[in-house]
């Protein structure tokens, strides 16, 4: 018995309403004509397997075209789609597994499935013992058209295909991962180190930029970098050794004198600008409370304080026995001692509100030293050369072109983020010098002590506020776009000056730490990528080892189906093999004798075998995976070529006797009628399987009906028509049932007989009728009842004269009960 | 990830990294977890031993 009991397929391609096919042994045989759902079983077993159809994951070069490939075209969008079966376990117990479609593929998306085992989800079927091999060929399922494609396909296609085949799949992938890995490995990408490596590219600095690299600390760069602007310093008559003079502030000299002897050729301090300055908007409580005050002072009264102020602070003041003049109007002795002690009191009411002024004068202050800053540093944002004119900006561009290549283009797409930022610029300048003025004009008011309105200040300050938060984004974009060609200006015009190399020394005298952690980096990259390049090395040279084992063994594997399916032919399979040095490719290799028993010469399997050679290598590298794999089934669809009568018979006795031999399951899919008829005959005594499969129409979808002249299928062909209630039918049925009785009662005779110890098979009953027959079973009978019952079927079934009534249905059905209740007591285990 | 060969390959194998990496390799359910897998590998090992000032990376 096989690993799979049974197989029920519903709505999946080719079928519509439930197909079931019934595994009577190990061996079993599908056939019929082209177009009529024989692949369709082949892909339901692969669906029901893995949840994918082989087609698209391998052959698919366009996925759109396996869209709503799965369900039935004719069946409406929510009728289920399933397939079935009773699968024997590692644990020899028989599990029913289903798989659901509960979506079918998209124009680019997988299909979805849902898979049960004894009605409870699983993953997979792993824990049957059934494992799947890695993608593209994951089941022991082989198809026609993907052998033909492998076959015709380009060398790297089918080299994927053979390695597939051969069970290598994952060496090649696990090889591929790891030189993807070294080759995506990347250099640290560090300023320090560009800068570095052009020091290195000429003199008078490649000794430096040498020393550098082979710093072992930070001090041994400091130290190799200083030693080079010595060198830079010579050349450029700069003295760079003062008493105290860090290594910072030797190169900032060095970048000095450089941009100094470089301005006539370029200045480029025409086309920096300073950073958008901070802004905090000044405070203006002290005002706000100013103002509220100011609102509730008289301001007659107000101003006559600064009189009686000046009044009282007058000498005489300070004696309040005698009345002294008024220093005003200069009445005599006016202001007496009352008129003092009023003023006083008078004075001394109004002491807030002139603390409140006094506040506010230095709040307005504040805001006054705030804004003059702000006005005077956003005028310096924009570079001077946003501000000149066209013939003045063409000057630049003309020296810019005699520096850089496309320097003149490239300056000329400064222009744009230039304008804008200097547009912007001047805007917020204007908004600050605005609140500038705003300010100024409410102190003289507070001077006089006038009343205030802040509301002038306030919109002003906004405005500014506003105006230099939109110069931040202009100010990235002209800076991102002329650093990078400024820089490479000042470059230029070293390398004009022979001083190439200075800059870049400079720069990275500036930050030595940075130098050496990038050196570090560096370090630590090289050596990652010897180890990596050393890993890979052995990785491929370990799956050189492996594949060279794999390949003799399958070598000799191969070589064993190949002599079953091409038995004394010239031409001989020698091994499987890589090509060349290389691990990627797989090569066949095929002795070619010039006669049988005479030497022959070794060439490329691929291109010199046959059509029909190559097929049958293609079957023997298949097979060679079903025996290393230990599947337990193998299903074969097509395996021979139409036409090829002469491996027609190697393939159905050699080949499937040996896989049986081998405990492996057969299921063969196949439109050869002939191939057919010759593995009825050859294995009937199996009995093996056999199924015929017909579509009507399309739209009836594919039928399996049995075609074995086993008990089992005769009741069942007998069964399919009985509900039709028609003489003619009738007539027909009663002869199917007849043969069934009659087959039932010899497997029961063969069964007992066996049993007992005695030689027995169905032929010793040839040519018996079926009266002989249960006189034959009575030694058998397990009930009573028996002997009468078949009695009663024969007497229904015979048939009687050419005019008679043909059986009633109800008779029919009768027979055909009793029959499959003997079936199962007698011959079911 | 199913991997039928990686024993026999893990049995050829000598380089220390190419030890790690294979076995990263096949403990990952599948090649797009893997390829991260891997490149995690070799962060951690080009990163190995990096100290604030890198001093330990020195040759």
């Amino acid at each position: 018995m096989g690993t799979i009991k049974w197989i029920e397929i519903c709505g999946f391609r080719a079928f519509t309403k439930p197909q079931r096919l019934d595994f009577a042994s190990s061996l079993a045989l599908i056939s019929g004509p082209n177009s009529h759902g024989k692949t369709s079983i082949t892909e339901a077993i692969e669906f029901l397997l893995c949840g994918e159809t082989l087609r698209r994951a391998f052959l698919g070069g366009a996925k759109a075209e396996f869209e709503a490939t799965l369900r039935n075209a004719h069946l409406p969008a929510d009728a289920p789609v399933w397939v079935k079966a009773a699968i024997v376990g590692a644990d020899g117990a028989v599990h029913e597994v289903e798989r659901r479609l509960q979506k079918d593929y998209g124009a680019e998306g997988d299909c979805e499935s849902a898979l049960l085992v004894d009605g409870v989800a699983a993953s997979g079927l792993s824990d049957l013992g059934i494992v799947l091999a890695n993608p593209p060929l994951r089941t022991p399922i082989l198809f026609q058209h993907t052998v033909r494609f492998a076959l015709s396909a380009s060398p790297s296609e089918r080299a994927r295909y053979f390695r597939a085949v051969l069970g290598i799949e994952d060496l090649e992938l696990v090889r591929q991962e790891i030189a993807a890995l070294r080759d995506g490995l990347q250099a640290p990408a560090d300023p320090s180190l560009a800068r570095l490596d052009r020091l290195a590219s000429g003199e008078p600095l490649a000794a430096c930029a040498a020393d550098v690299r082979a710093a072992q600390t930070v001090e041994e760069v400091e130290s190799a970098l200083g030693a080079g602007i010595e060198v830079a310093g010579e050349k450029l008559e700069l003295d760079t050794e003062g008493p105290t003079a860090s290594l910072d502030q030797r190169a900032g000299l060095l970048l000095e004198k450089i941009a100094a002897r470089s301005e006539g050729a370029f200045d480029r301090s025409e086309f920096r600008g300073a950073a958008p300055p901070t802004f905090d908007p000044p405070a203006l409580s002290k005002l706000s409370a100013f103002a509220i005050a100011g609102r509730s002072v008289d301001r007659d009264v107000e101003r006559l304080h600064r009189v009686f102020e000046a009044t009282l602070e007058l000498p005489e003041a300070a004696d309040p026995s005698h009345p002294i003049d008024c220093p005003v109007c200069e009445t005599e002795e006016a202001l007496t001692e009352a008129r003092l002690r009023e003023m006083r009191e008078e004075l001394s009411s109004a002491g807030d509100f002139r603390a409140s002024r006094a506040a506010a004068t230095a709040e307005i202050g504040e805001a006054l030293a705030s804004l003059t800053r702000l006005e005077r540093d956003v005028a310096s944002v924009a570079p001077a050369a946003g501000s000149v004119d066209d013939a003045r900006f063409e000057e630049y561009e003309a020296r810019a072109a005699d520096l850089l290549e496309e320097g003149k283009e490239r300056l000329g797409r400064l222009r744009g983020p230039l304008r804008e930022l200097t547009e912007k610029a001047k805007e917020a300048r204007e908004a600050a010098g605005k609140a500038l003025r705003a300010a100024t004009a409410l102190r003289a008011r507070i001077d006089k002590s006038e009343t205030i309105d802040l509301a002038e200040l306030q919109t002003a300050l906004a405005l500014a506020d506003e105006k230099l938060g939109a110069l931040a984004a202009p100010h990235t974009r002209y800076t991102a776009a002329a650093e990078p060609l400024l820089a490479e200006m000042l470059q230029a015009v070293a390398a004009t000056q022979d001083v190439s190399g200075f800059v870049d020394l400079a720069e990275l005298a500036r930050s030595p730490q940075d130098v050496f952690r990038a050196l570090a980096r560096l370090r630590r990259h090289v050596a990652t990528k010897r180890d990596l390049d050393a890993a890979y090395e052995d990785v491929e040279r370990a799956v050189g080892k492996v594949l060279d084992a794999k390949f003799k063994t399958m070598s000799g594997e191969i070589a064993t189906w190949w002599k079953l399916l091409r038995p004394d032919e010239p031409v001989e399979f020698m091994r499987v093999d890589k090509r060349g040095t290389g691990r990627r490719f797989v090569t066949f290799k095929a002795l070619l004798r010039p006669a049988a028993g005479l030497e022959g010469v070794e060439r490329d399997a691929l291109g010199v075998l046959s059509d029909s050679q190559l097929n049958a290598l293609g079957l023997a590298a298949f097979l060679a995976r079903i025996i290393k794999n230990g599947d337990r089934f193998v299903v074969l669809d097509d395996p021979v070529q139409a036409g090829d009568e002469e491996h027609r018979a190697t393939f159905a006795v050699g080949v499937v006797e040996a896989l049986l031999k081998a405990g492996v399951q057969v299921i063969v899919v196949s439109h050869e009628h002939q191939l057919s008829k010759l593995m009825h005959n050859r294995y009937e005594h199996l009995p093996m399987s056999g199924f015929a499969i017909s579509m009507l129409t399309p739209g009836d979808g594919a039928r399996v009906v049995a075609t074995t002249d086993t008990a089992e299928a005769l009741l069942q062909r007998a069964d399919a028509t009985l509900a039709i209630d028609n003489p003619d039918y009738r007539k027909a049925n009663a002869g199917k049932l007849r043969d069934a009785a009659e087959r039932v009662a010899k497997e029961i005779l063969v069964k007992q007989r066996l049993e007992a110890g005695e030689p027995a098979s169905i032929a010793d009953y040839e040519g018996q009728t079926l009266g002989p027959l249960i006189a034959a079973l009575e030694p058998f009978h397990q009930d009573s009842s028996h002997p009468g019952k078949w009695r009663t079927v024969n007497t229904m079934l015979s048939p009687g004269s050419h005019d008679a009534d043909p059986p009633a249905a109800n008779e029919l059905k009768i027979a055909l009960g009793d029959l499959k209740r003997f079936h199962k007591d007698y011959l079911r285990d | 990830m199913d991997v039928p060969n990686l024993k026999a390959l893990q049995d050829e194998l000598k380089n220390e990294l190419a030890v790690e990496l294979v076995a990263v390799f096949g403990r990952a359910d599948k090649v797009e977890d893997a390829r991260g897998d891997l490149r995690s590998v070799l962060s951690a090992y080009n990163a190995g031993g990096e100290g604030d000032d890198g001093h330990d990376q020195v040759d």
